[in-house]
């Protein structure tokens, strides 16, 4: 596996963990009874500590990424052997520019949805902004995960014939 | 609509070449072994300067290595 596949690995991975961890306050509205997951999530007297929580799962897990990364950067190839080549390169270009244009529908529909919201009487958030930016980061780097992941497919895995 | 086919032997160019294994040829070629086995299995179709650098690798000129083939001419 080479040093993409392992970075893509690792976008999809962390972002699945992100949004599993960040969601969870939403859940726990569902719990009956004060909890304390309960006490993170979206409500009247605390609006905003749901985006605080996902900003702060964010940062603490891509922080820790550092470290995956240094983990996996422990096992070292021979020397002499190839680690980028043209087709790595010609599989980050093509699933950079799919990870635009997800992040462009992803900016177009989010714009689309404020404008909505903020229909006449009515007020958007000023976290909305922050929130919209991260979370269009987010789907670019998983869109672009993804890609690279479908494109190398499984020819990694193919034996030596 | 048309359907090009780019074949190779690299396959059989390895094993008439001592045995050659796909990281020995992607050694010699300055790639990755998975971009040999791609390209010997047909999903990836290489640069120019790669088919030629593999053509040398095995010392047979480029069109021994890789045939194109046109459907609808």
């Amino acid at each position: 596996m080479n040093k993409i596949k392992r970075v893509a690995w690792i976008g999809v991975l962390l972002i699945v963990a992100w949004i599993i961890v960040s969601q969870l306050p939403i859940l726990s509205i569902f719990l009956e009874g004060p909890s304390f997951l309960y006490s993170f999530s979206l409500t009247p007297e605390n609006p905003s500590f749901l985006h605080l929580f996902s900003f702060v799962c964010l940062t603490i897990i891509g922080g820790l990424s550092w470290l995956l990364l240094l983990f996996f950067n422990r096992k070292r190839n021979k020397k002499g052997k190839a680690e980028f080549d043209e087709r790595d390169k010609l599989i980050l270009i093509r699933s950079t520019l799919v990870g635009y244009v997800a992040l462009l529908i992803y900016l177009i529909v989010a714009g689309i949805y404020t404008w909505l919201s903020a229909a006449p009487g009515r007020s958007v958030s000023v976290n909305v902004m922050p929130i919209t930016v991260v979370e269009g980061v987010l789907v670019f780097i998983f869109v672009l995960s993804l890609t690279t992941l479908i494109q190398y497919g499984r020819t990694g895995k193919n034996v030596e014939k | 609509m048309s359907k090009n086919n780019l074949t190779n032997n690299i396959r059989r160019l390895r094993f008439e070449n001592g045995q050659m294994t796909q990281q020995e040829l992607a050694d010699k070629v300055g790639v990755t072994r998975q971009t040999i086995i791609a390209t010997e299995a047909g999903k990836y179709a290489p640069s120019l300067p790669l088919a030629f650098k593999i053509a040398h690798a095995f010392g047979v000129p480029i069109d021994a290595v890789f045939q194109y083939e046109n459907e609808n001419p």
